[in-house]
């Protein structure tokens, strides 16, 4: 009998990376002049020089981040589309929190404003939980529209109030320096996020597949009928993964703050949360399978930007080509999300 | 439609044989077949004796490593369903498959849809098509409906309204009375008859002994992956059936029933009844739709060591009933004692705390969960015990699974997901589970539904342990023999409340049927024949 398995198969998902690259080849050679050039920078470009490498690496962190809170998500069988606003917001905020006490010790400062940030994104997500809990509202709508209004008024406040007046971008102004995380290949911004990132992947795989609480997760997650004729306290499993996902969100946009840019610019979260959710699904919802679909992902963003930097490739190509990938991977997806979402429907019901 | 031996077959399978290398299982070894016109065949067997891939084989859906099929005596080969359904076979599944969200009519023409004006579909040809035969066999099927609104036992009818407008001459059932009450079987087998009245032939696969009897001209038996047996149903006993399909003499009561309930007279349980202490009650319990009564005044006591058989023809309330003793649906009115506490908080986690067993109708989706693993399947209630530190412990894990596996004789392996699992395994495991609990009450619903002889055996013989060991046991089934075989008391529903509730030697076939079709029940005083 043919059945649809609950997670991508592997197989598929390196058919559909493969695809991927397929077309990105199309969009090089259609899109530049020099097509050449242009592929040799797409692909070879984030090896050339420590810089390349070590951003593309720095990529990983964020991806890792968003994809951990995304699978987690949809391990409980919830969904957060609102990772986009979460990172943006918890990003200001941390920036905030960062300025507001330059008193404090180093180790103090960046607690501090880390936790503000994963706070206020974790309050942000939560609230879908909360009002799914209360009222039965659509997560997956309520997270998205959150977000979704969230981010028009981050942009106000750092382009309004919290612009720095000092830098011609728009920006919130830096944060303190001595709450910067340290850099660990100069002169890229890879910073020591990373390997809190990778801690975390490993901390969300011991906690979901060696403990009751994650066994009950799970179970929430592949079949809440069960799980509530079981005796398992399934209202908590929606407001939890949506509370924890979103912090997992703050926590991405809290390093980008303390450890990337040292501050907030204008917009810079744009694609992050999408990303995350592709990356969740190439990495089958899997904490360890993240990693190496962060890699994956991270690598194609960094090609496209040295293929805009040293060819005339446009940055809207590169665009496109994200969004390709991202098409592509979730498209495999789509019956199983449907699906998902009808048998939630019927449990409902 | 009396068969006549002489006859020549439409179809004949001659020494097909069938292996699986991927799971090293002869499926089919040297299996000889005859299909007659006119004639009903059943095919009987235990699970996995090789029933299904035989008429797979049949209906063009695999291919046989050996062996040949013959269409009227022409040697055929079937690649693909498509052939046999032009050769006249026809299948229908144990699950029907269909589109749930189109209509019955647009699912039925699938493929055959008539054409009209600009090769649109001529929609009102073929509703009226669907209607006209509809109408014809009696068959309650509104082709205008969409399929998500049938009952499970109204699809296979649905299956086998599509299989005629493509008019095979060979139609194959598999096991299509499973989600069938009594009374819908008996509207099943007089279209069968109907059908084989006009020289169609019929194929049954079925466990049901007793259904072979009523229905089928010739039987042919299969074990192992062999046709061991063929006979006319005249030329036969259900002990003889039995004994070919096990294998074995062990069976002496012939019919995969459990040992009838004269054993559970002669205990004298009766007498004891009385003293023992009540662990589940119902007081006058009504479940409401709007203003629709689904349950009406329902009381019940189950006592330690007994077993209370809840019985009726489906949509009379049994399933509603289920909800509400599982914990699932809050009454409306009335109580719900267990132990001594009246339970006034509603959900499966309290009832579970206060110490409830529940064997579900839906294995597949309440019951358990098919993507998980059968580990993550069987740990399921004691999970909280099986941690220190909220962190699982290997070692009590794997006692505690070893443990499970030797006393409920589990074979598969921990790790793969349940949906790979037979149908009697997956009940094994949803059986070994609940039972694990140690509960006072276990509440069983249909818990013999599809399961081979052997696998009903062994529910049977599990839920008479329990009741020797002093637990309380409600048992939920639209099966009379079950609920004959093992109740110490029968409550039989019609119409969402208990119309009587019959103990010792009023617990007969005759008095069960009666209640179930309401011809003793006294639409005046429902309560006059409910006893608390």
């Amino acid at each position: 009998m043919n059945r649809t398995s609950p997670r991508g198969s592997v197989p598929a998902i390196a058919l559909a990376l493969a695809a991927a690259v397929a077309v990105t080849v199309v969009l090089l050679i259609a899109g530049s002049d020099t097509p050449v050039a242009a592929i040799r920078a797409f692909f070879f470009g984030p090896f050339s020089n420590t810089y390349y490498f070590g951003n593309m690496i720095n990529g990983v962190t964020v991806l890792v981040l968003t994809g951990l809170g995304a699978s987690l998500a949809f391990r409980a069988g919830v969904f957060n589309l609102g990772g986009e606003g979460q990172v943006y917001t918890a990003a200001v905020v941390t920036a905030v929190a960062a300025n507001a006490a330059p008193q404090l010790s180093a180790a103090g400062g960046i607690a501090f404003a880390l936790t503000a940030g994963v706070v206020a994104a974790g309050i942000m997500a939560g609230l879908s939980g909360l009002f799914r809990f209360l009222w039965d509202t659509d997560e997956l709508i309520t997270s998205f529209l959150i977000a979704s209004a969230s981010i028009p008024i981050i942009d106000y406040m750092i382009v309004g109030p919290l612009n720095d007046p000092a830098s011609n971008l728009l920006t919130t102004p830096r944060v303190p320096e001595a709450f910067r995380l340290l850099r660990i290949l100069p002169p890229s911004r890879l910073h020591i996020g990373i390997l809190l990132a990778l801690a975390a992947a490993a901390i969300t795989f011991f906690l979901l597949f060696y403990t009751v609480r994650g066994y009950e997760w799970r179970l929430t997650g592949l079949n809440i009928a069960f799980a509530r004729y079981g005796g398992i306290n399934t209202g908590m499993y929606i407001l939890f993964p949506m509370l924890i996902s979103g912090a997992l969100h703050g926590l991405a946009g809290a390093f980008h703050v303390l450890g990337t840019h040292h501050a907030a610019l204008v917009g810079f979260s744009a694609g992050l949360g999408w990303n995350g959710l592709a990356v969740a699904l190439i990495g089958r919802s899997h904490p360890l399978g993240v990693i190496p679909a962060a890699l994956v992902f991270s690598y194609l963003q960094a090609g496209s930007r040295t293929a805009i930097l040293h060819t005339e490739f446009t940055f809207e190509l590169a665009t496109i080509i994200q969004a390709v990938i991202f098409f592509i991977i979730t498209a495999q997806h789509l019956p199983r999300i449907l699906r998902r979402l009808r048998l939630k429907r019927d449990a409902r019901a | 439609m009396t068969a006549k031996a002489s006859e020549p077959p439409i179809v004949e399978l001659t020494n097909i044989t069938k292996c699986f290398p991927e799971n090293n299982v002869w499926a089919n070894r040297e299996v000889s077949f005859a299909i007659r016109a006119g004639e009903i065949h059943a095919l009987v067997g235990e699970n996995g004796a090789g029933k299904s891939t035989t008429m797979h084989i049949l209906s063009g859906a695999l291919v046989p490593d050996s062996g040949s099929i013959r269409v009227r005596g022409v040697n055929t080969r079937f690649e693909h369903p498509r052939d046999a359904i032009e050769a006249g076979i026809f299948m229908i599944h144990q699950h029907p498959q269909f589109v749930r969200e189109l209509r019955v009519w647009e699912n039925l023409m699938l493929g055959i849809e008539p054409r009209g004006s600009f090769g649109l579909i001529n929609r009102g040809e073929a509703v009226d098509r669907i209607t006209e035969l509809a109408t014809r066999y009696r068959m309650p099927i509104n082709p205008k409906h969409q399929v998500e609104l049938l009952a499970s036992s109204q699809l296979h009818l649905a299956a086998i309204l599509g299989a005629l407008l493509r008019d095979p001459q060979v139609l194959i059932l598999d096991e299509p009375t499973a989600p069938c009450s009594d009374h819908e079987v008996e509207l099943l087998f007089g279209l069968l008859r109907s059908l084989a009245a006009q020289g169609r032939a019929l194929v049954l696969i079925t466990h049901k002994l007793r259904e072979v009897f009523a229905i089928a001209d010739r039987v042919t038996v299969m074990r192992h992956g062999a046709a061991v047996a063929e006979r006319l149903i005249e030329d036969t006993t259900i002990e003889d059936l039995s004994n070919l399909m096990i294998g074995e003499d062990a069976q002496t009561d012939g019919e995969d029933l459990p040992p009838t309930a004269a054993e559970s007279r002669e205990s004298g349980s009766e007498t004891i009844e009385a003293e023992r202490s009540p662990l589940f009650a119902l007081q006058n319990v009504s479940l409401y739709e709007g203003h629709f009564p689904l349950l009406r005044d329902v009381s019940l006591t189950v006592r330690a060591g007994s077993i209370v058989g809840i019985t009726g023809i489906r949509e009379n309330g049994l399933e509603y009933l289920e909800e509400v003793i599982s914990g699932s649906a809050i009454p409306d009115s009335g109580e719900i004692i267990i132990g001594d506490k009246h339970i006034s908080d509603f959900s499966p986690r309290r009832f579970r705390q206060h110490g409830i067993a529940y064997v579900p109708t839906d294995r597949l989706i309440r019951g358990a969960s098919m993507d998980s693993s059968v580990q993550d399947n069987l740990i399921l209630l004691r999970r909280k015990r099986l941690q220190r530190g909220g962190v699982f412990d290997r070692k009590s894990l794997d006692g505690f699974l070893g443990e499970l596996k030797h006393q409920f004789r589990i074979t598969a392996s921990l790790q793969q997901p349940l949906r790979r699992l037979s149908g009697g395994n997956i009940q094994k495991v949803i059986l070994s589970r609940e039972l694990s609990t140690g509960a006072q009450v276990v509440i069983f619903s249909e818990p013999s539904w599809g399961l081979d002889f052997r696998s009903k055996q062994f529910v049977y013989r599990e839920i008479r342990r329990l009741r020797e060991g002093g637990t309380a046991i409600i048992l939920i089934s639209a099966d009379i023999d079950e609920i004959l075989g093992l109740s110490d008391e029968i409550a039989v529903m019609f119409k969402g409340s208990i119309a009587a509730v019959l103990r010792g030697d009023a617990r007969t076939r005759d008095k069960v049927a009666e209640y179930m079709l309401g011809l003793e029940h006294k639409l005046a005083d429902p309560l006059e024949e409910a006893p608390v």
